[in-house]
């Protein structure tokens, strides 16, 4: 069964898949690997679509994403917190594109080619995407491998210490090489809505976001 | 507790997703309270869930359900009035009632009549009485009886599958829609009670004995035992051809509701316990059998019938089927609505493709081009077919109310007849779901405080069956939908009296009132005129809910009612929430979509005029907009201020743009109130899928949606209520209200109080009452074609004739100016407009008109507005001049009269109307008397005699409402008759015209039909006075 159905198709919905193959040389195995026929495998793989933002690189559980795009035009909403980037058009739905440059460290994320949308699956609510610098691969970890991201600070404090908002960051996941923040998806509504409910004076980034649209 | 279940399968889905909403705001809802038990506003909506689940529960007879909702409501209405505190426990309580009111909803276990699951319903119920009463909450004893609950389920079956799936699945549709019609047909029968109709009967009779054979065939003996008991009780009755009464159809609706749970349980069925209803069809069917000799026949005759029972049940469900109120079943297929959800996104993605093939194919070759029209036609036919998918039938959705009806009826001992009419009018899924609970409500309403006992009824000289009548129309995109019933009315004074009590609103407010408002107050939360609460209605929430519901779908409400005689209720409804047409504006790079339903006018002030015209108070920015001060809101600013504006923002945004002159701005409406709302650039109309906003967005509340526009960029829809909140716009007294100066301005009343001005030639100023006008439109001098001396250019469509007013006109020709605009008159009956060279503006008419300065066929008078002389022109005599051929009636009218000279009264406040009225009337011959108002004219009537009254309706002192009742009441003019000539065109105020004691109604103003009009009721009064 699972080798008849196309899970990959997701992560390919993006217009210009030759041109993603190519920004990505390591081999693509990994991408097309399901979520259930990993946890077949071993239960306690699992795996993290990785993304880089600033110095750090990210991951999100693959089986939240639905895809990666590139930026469709963005339409600001005014009056929404500087992390809510606005609306943008995913072929006829509308999808909410949060900045998670913007939540994380305070500082609007610029579009260039790079850029990449990871929208989410209905699981966490309405259409909701965020904004990443560049996309990784995906990798698969077991849960030996993540610390959790309390205990990870501490040792990594000169990293991890300029997060604000860390409720976000589920664990620490120990790469070769680098660390991968692993992100909880699933708390990325609720952490929005209490931003939208402090009302915090933040500068709203409607103004200059207009004119950044990205094609 | 139960002995009735599901009349329908469908009414139970509609049930069950009604129920799942309501649960997840209760269980949600008395979560929260845990943390803060009097939050008052999170009691109102637990409250008003539980009340919807109750009235819903109702209808599908689930009385577990009602009680057990009703006890939750109680406990939430005394904890709202602090009566109750709910603790831990308390809650603990009220969650498991929740519980079993989501068991109750889950497929096949809706059936609540097994002992287990009453005993712990009843427990259930106690428990949440007990937190009503303020008592500790009892230990929690019952709570592993529910929590064992689901075990009896999960037991193994003892008996052995009766039959194979397929067959079961198939006995069960062709079950269930034999079960619609028969609860149709019994209540057909009802009606007719007395004369058993036999066709009726024998339809009865096909259908159960069709289950019975089903039944047999699959292996499910207590169905077919008790469709057999039913057989027998409808053959007996086709037999003696007497004895239907309510009784019987009582026992036969709760055997066809048994038969309907058993059905829907078709596995289990014969676990269950039917003898209590066997018992009573047992009793039916001794009382309506008159000698025991008519039995014999009947048995043989079912036994055999019975006896090829399998085949004969396919064949009797196939003759069923030919019968013309089932419908063309077999032309139709269910679609799951996910699936046609789906389909409208395709469709909309589709759109958005074609759109971009479109403009990238521009510079492409030719060669493709027919290839992409024709893909372009077929994706907006595509999507319109699509669309039309969503739309059902209203008379889905009425079809639960006959048995609400009768069930409410009966047991309130009132006798009441519902007449449904406009069942086919099509509507919009989502709306008509929304609409399901106001229509509940406002029929429960109507039977059980609308309509009154019979005794009263026949004391009040009524019939002693009330009615009601529901009815649908469509009219432009909206859809009407109107509850009448003739019971004993809403005394207005009875809710003022109710808001004052009830601290809703106080005495003074409510001196500013009209009684048609006050009658809107009903809707107000948490208010109810009932004295006493029953499960029935009563608590103040179900109007309160019909109004959420409705402002929901972007509907209107309105409550009309005559003390003693009646009640309507008229809801407007659009025809479908998806889409709404939408002016498009843009502010900044962005592009915001405005509801057409709040637009009022656009307007633009020119650069030189800016200046003079927008002033400004200290914080506010207005516009001295016809004389009429007018706050402006600069949607600019309210999108850069994510916080709502205080005193100091809206200081510095009139200092920042003070030197700054705006030109464009829309005018507003937020109910009652108006505003300008200025923007950079308005774009175009277009009508525009609506989506809701981000679940995380909606507390900004300057938006109430997102769209997709043509060109594929998300634009935000906004909602003028939360800018007006946001923009903090103060409507005081010295703002909205002021009038400049109120004595020059007679007519600030209606639209015939305006008239536009605009040029011809160089040297004349021209106006037309707007009241007289259909459209303004600009024209290409190139494309008006000549054809001998006249003129014509295709306008929608139309060859339409131009005057030009040199021609009609002693006045100056025009130089030859692009572009001309085209004046097109309303109610001319031909192509005709007339052209001007520019337009001025729009002006009140003024109250001074000379008729001598300028003498002219075509001319009314003259006036000097905006500093100049301006001639007000009669455009329907324009047209009549223009064309010679055209012999109106006013020759034939002209001659008859002159044998007598008929007097006749011109009632308008308006002097241009009542010169142009008055100077048709003493045209065609007849002598003509005009005064301005309602109160004149009485004067005037009571001074001298005369053969007709015109009157207007909107005026001053007393309106032409009031004039004809008086009149009325009076011996000496009950006959006088009287013509309404107005700007009114509603089929409501044509009614009321006639109420009123109108004879003749008339708008304004084809002098033509008017003349005749006149003329026909002259007529009809000599001959009434010959004979």
């Amino acid at each position: 069964m699972p080798l008849t159905r196309r899970h990959n198709r997701y992560f390919f919905a993006d217009p210009n898949p030759e041109q993603r193959l190519r920004e990505h040389k390591k081999p693509m195995t990994t991408m097309t690997i399901e979520p259930d026929t990993v946890s077949i495998r071993t239960a306690e793989l699992q795996s993290y679509t990785t993304f880089r933002l600033r110095a750090h690189w990210f991951g999100v559980p693959t089986a939240v994403v639905k895809e990666v795009t590139l930026v469709p035009p963005l339409t600001p909403v005014p009056h929404a917190p500087g992390a809510v980037r606005g609306y943008v058009n995913l072929r006829g739905h509308i999808v909410l594109v949060v900045d998670l440059n913007f939540l994380l460290y305070r500082c609007p994320e610029d579009l260039d080619a790079d850029t990449r949308l990871i929208v989410f699956k209905p699981q966490l609510g309405d259409a909701c995407s965020i904004l990443v610098q560049r996309i990784g691969d995906m990798v698969e970890l077991d849960a030996a491998q993540i610390e959790s991201y309390r205990t990870g600070s501490e040792a990594d404090s000169q990293d991890a210490g300029l997060l604000p908002e860390e409720e976000l960051i589920q664990g620490v996941g120990k790469l070769d090489g680098h660390l991968l923040l692993i992100l909880d998806a699933h708390r990325l509504p609720s952490c929005l809505e209490q931003i939208i409910a402090k009302r915090c004076q933040e500068p709203s980034s409607h103004g200059n976001a207009s004119k950044e649209n990205y094609q | 507790m139960t002995d009735r279940t599901p009349a329908d399968p469908a009414l139970l889905e509609l049930f069950r997703a009604e129920l799942e909403t309501h649960l997840a705001t209760l269980s949600s809802g008395v979560l929260a309270l845990e943390k803060t038990p009097d939050d008052s506003r999170q009691l109102e909506s637990l409250m008003r869930a539980a009340h919807s689940i109750k009235g819903a529960a109702r209808i599908v007879g689930f009385d577990a359900a009602v009680q057990i909702s009703h006890h939750l409501e109680d406990c939430f209405v005394a904890a709202q009035r602090g009566q109750i505190a709910l603790t831990s426990d308390g809650v603990d309580v009220l969650l498991r009632g929740v519980d079993a009111l989501g068991r109750l909803g889950t497929p096949g276990d809706a059936e609540g009549s097994d002992a287990v699951r009453i005993e712990e319903l009843d427990a259930c119920i106690a428990e949440i009485a007990a937190v009503r009463s303020g008592q500790l909450p009892p230990t929690p004893e019952p709570a592993p009886k529910l929590a064992s609950e689901p075990a009896p389920k999960l037991a193994p079956d003892p008996s052995p599958p009766v039959a194979s799936e397929a067959a079961v699945h198939e006995f069960v549709s062709e079950a269930r829609e034999h079960l619609a019609n028969v609860v149709q047909d019994l209540l057909t029968l009802e009606q007719r009670p007395g004369e058993a109709d036999a066709e009726c009967l024998h339809r009865l009779f096909r259908a159960m004995h069709s289950i019975k054979g089903g039944a047999g065939f699959v292996g499910c003996r207590t169905i077919e035992q008790l469709a057999h008991a039913m057989e027998n009780v409808l053959e007996s009755l086709s037999q003696t051809g007497t004895g239907i009464d309510s009784t019987v159809v009582d026992t036969l609706l709760a055997g066809t509701d048994r038969v309907q749970a058993l059905v829907d349980d078709a596995q289990h069925s014969d676990e269950a316990d039917v003898s209590e209803i066997m018992q009573r069809l047992r009793q039916c069917l001794e009382a309506s059998t008159p000698a025991p000799a008519d039995r014999p026949p009947v048995q043989a005759a079912t036994q055999q019938l019975s006896s090829q029972a399998p085949v004969a049940a396919k064949g009797t469900a196939t003759s069923g089927g030919e019968l013309p109120r089932s419908g063309d079943r077999s032309a139709s297929v269910r679609i799951s609505v996910p699936l046609v959800d789906r389909l409208m996104t395709l469709a909309g993605e589709l759109v958005l493709v074609r759109n971009q093939a479109l403009r990238s194919i521009e510079s492409g070759d030719a060669a493709i081009r027919p290839v992409l029209q024709r893909l372009d036609a077929l994706t907006s036919q595509l999507q319109s077919a699509v669309t039309q998918t969503r739309m059902q039938p209203v008379g889905n959705l009425f079809a639960r109310f006959p048995r609400t009806v009768r069930d409410m009826a009966r047991q309130m001992g009132k006798s009441i007849e519902l007449e449904m009419g406009g069942t086919e009018v099509e509507l919009d899924k989502s709306v008509l779901e929304l609409l399901s609970d106001p229509l509940t409500h406002l029929i429960r309403n109507c039977c059980d405080h609308g309509l009154e006992t019979a005794e009263q009824r026949v004391r009040a000289g009524k019939p002693a069956t009330g009615r009601i009548v529901l009815s649908a129309r469509q009219q432009g995109g909206q859809i009407y939908i109107e509850i009448r019933d003739d019971g004993r009315g809403i005394e207005v004074e009875r809710i003022r009296r109710k808001v004052v009590d009830g601290g809703l609103r106080t005495a003074a407010d409510l001196v500013r009132l009209s009684d048609k408002e006050t009658l809107g107050l009903i809707t107000l939360p948490g208010f109810s005129t009932a004295s006493e609460v029953t499960d029935l209605s009563g608590r103040g929430v179900g109007m309160d809910v019909v109004k959420t519901n409705l402002d929901r779908l972007g509907g209107a409400l309105e409550i009309d009612s005559t003390p003693g005689q009646g009640t309507t209720f008229s809801l407007c409804v659009p025809l479908t929430l998806a889409i709404i047409p939408c002016l498009l504006v843009r502010v900044q790079d962005q592009c915001y979509a405005i509801p057409q339903k709040d637009l009022e006018e656009l307007v633009c002030l020119h650069p030189d005029q800016g200046q003079t015209r927008i002033e400004s108070t200290l914080e506010q920015e207005v516009v001295r907009l016809r004389g009429r001060l007018l706050p402006l809101v600069r949607l600019s600013e309210v999108l850069d201020h994510p916080r709502p504006f205080d005193v100091k923002t809206r200081e510095s945004i009139v200092r920042k743009h003070g030197a700054q002159a705006a030109t464009l701005f829309a005018v507003v409406k937020v109910g009652q109130r108006r505003f300008g709302l200025i923007v950079d650039e308005i774009l175009k109309n277009e009508e525009i899928v609506v989506k809701p906003m981000h679940g995380l967005l909606k507390p900004l509340t300057c938006f109430s949606g997102a769209t997709i526009l043509g060109d594929g960029q998300v634009a935000l829809i906004l909602n003028m209520e939360g800018i007006v909140h946001h923009a903090g716009v103060r409507f005081g007294e010295h703002v909205d209200h002021i009038e400049d100066h109120p004595s020059d301005e007679p007519s600030q009343r209606g639209e015939s109080a305006q008239v536009l001005l605009f040029r011809y030639g160089a040297e004349e100023q021209f106006a037309v009452p707007l009241a007289m006008i259909r459209r303004l439109v600009m024209v290409d001098p190139e494309h008006i074609e000549q054809v001998g001396s006249r003129e014509f250019l295709q306008v929608d469509g139309e060859t339409t004739r131009l005057l030009r007013p040199d021609q009609v006109l002693p006045v100056s020709p025009a130089a030859p100016v692009h572009p001309l605009f085209l004046l097109l008159p309303k109610n001319i009956g031909r192509p005709l407009g007339l052209l001007a060279t520019s337009i001025i503006d729009t002006d009140a008419l003024p109250a001074r008109i000379e008729r001598d300065v300028l003498q002219a066929d075509g001319v009314v008078g003259s006036a000097v507005l905006r500093g100049r002389m301006t001639m007000l022109l009669d455009l329907g005599r324009l047209a009549q001049r223009s064309d010679p051929t055209d012999r109106t009636g006013a020759s034939s009218s002209a001659s008859d009269a002159r044998i007598r000279k008929h007097r006749i009264l011109v009632v308008d406040d308006t002097e241009f109307f009542r010169e142009l009225v008055r100077g048709y009337l003493d045209e065609a011959g007849y002598q003509a008397v005009s005064v301005a108002d309602g109160a004149q004219a009485v004067r005037e009537l009571e001074q001298s005699p005369f053969d007709l009254v015109v009157s207007d309706i909107e005026m001053p002192v007393m309106d032409g409402w009031t004039l004809a009742k008086t009149l009325r009441q009076r011996s000496e003019f009950a006959r006088l008759p009287l013509l309404a000539l107005t700007t009114l065109s509603s089929d409501a105020d044509r009614d009321r015209a006639r109420t009123c004691g109108f004879d003749g109604y008339e708008v304004k103003l084809n002098r033509q039909q008017f003349l005749h009009k006149v003329a026909a009721l002259l007529a009809k009064q000599s001959e009434a006075a010959k004979s």
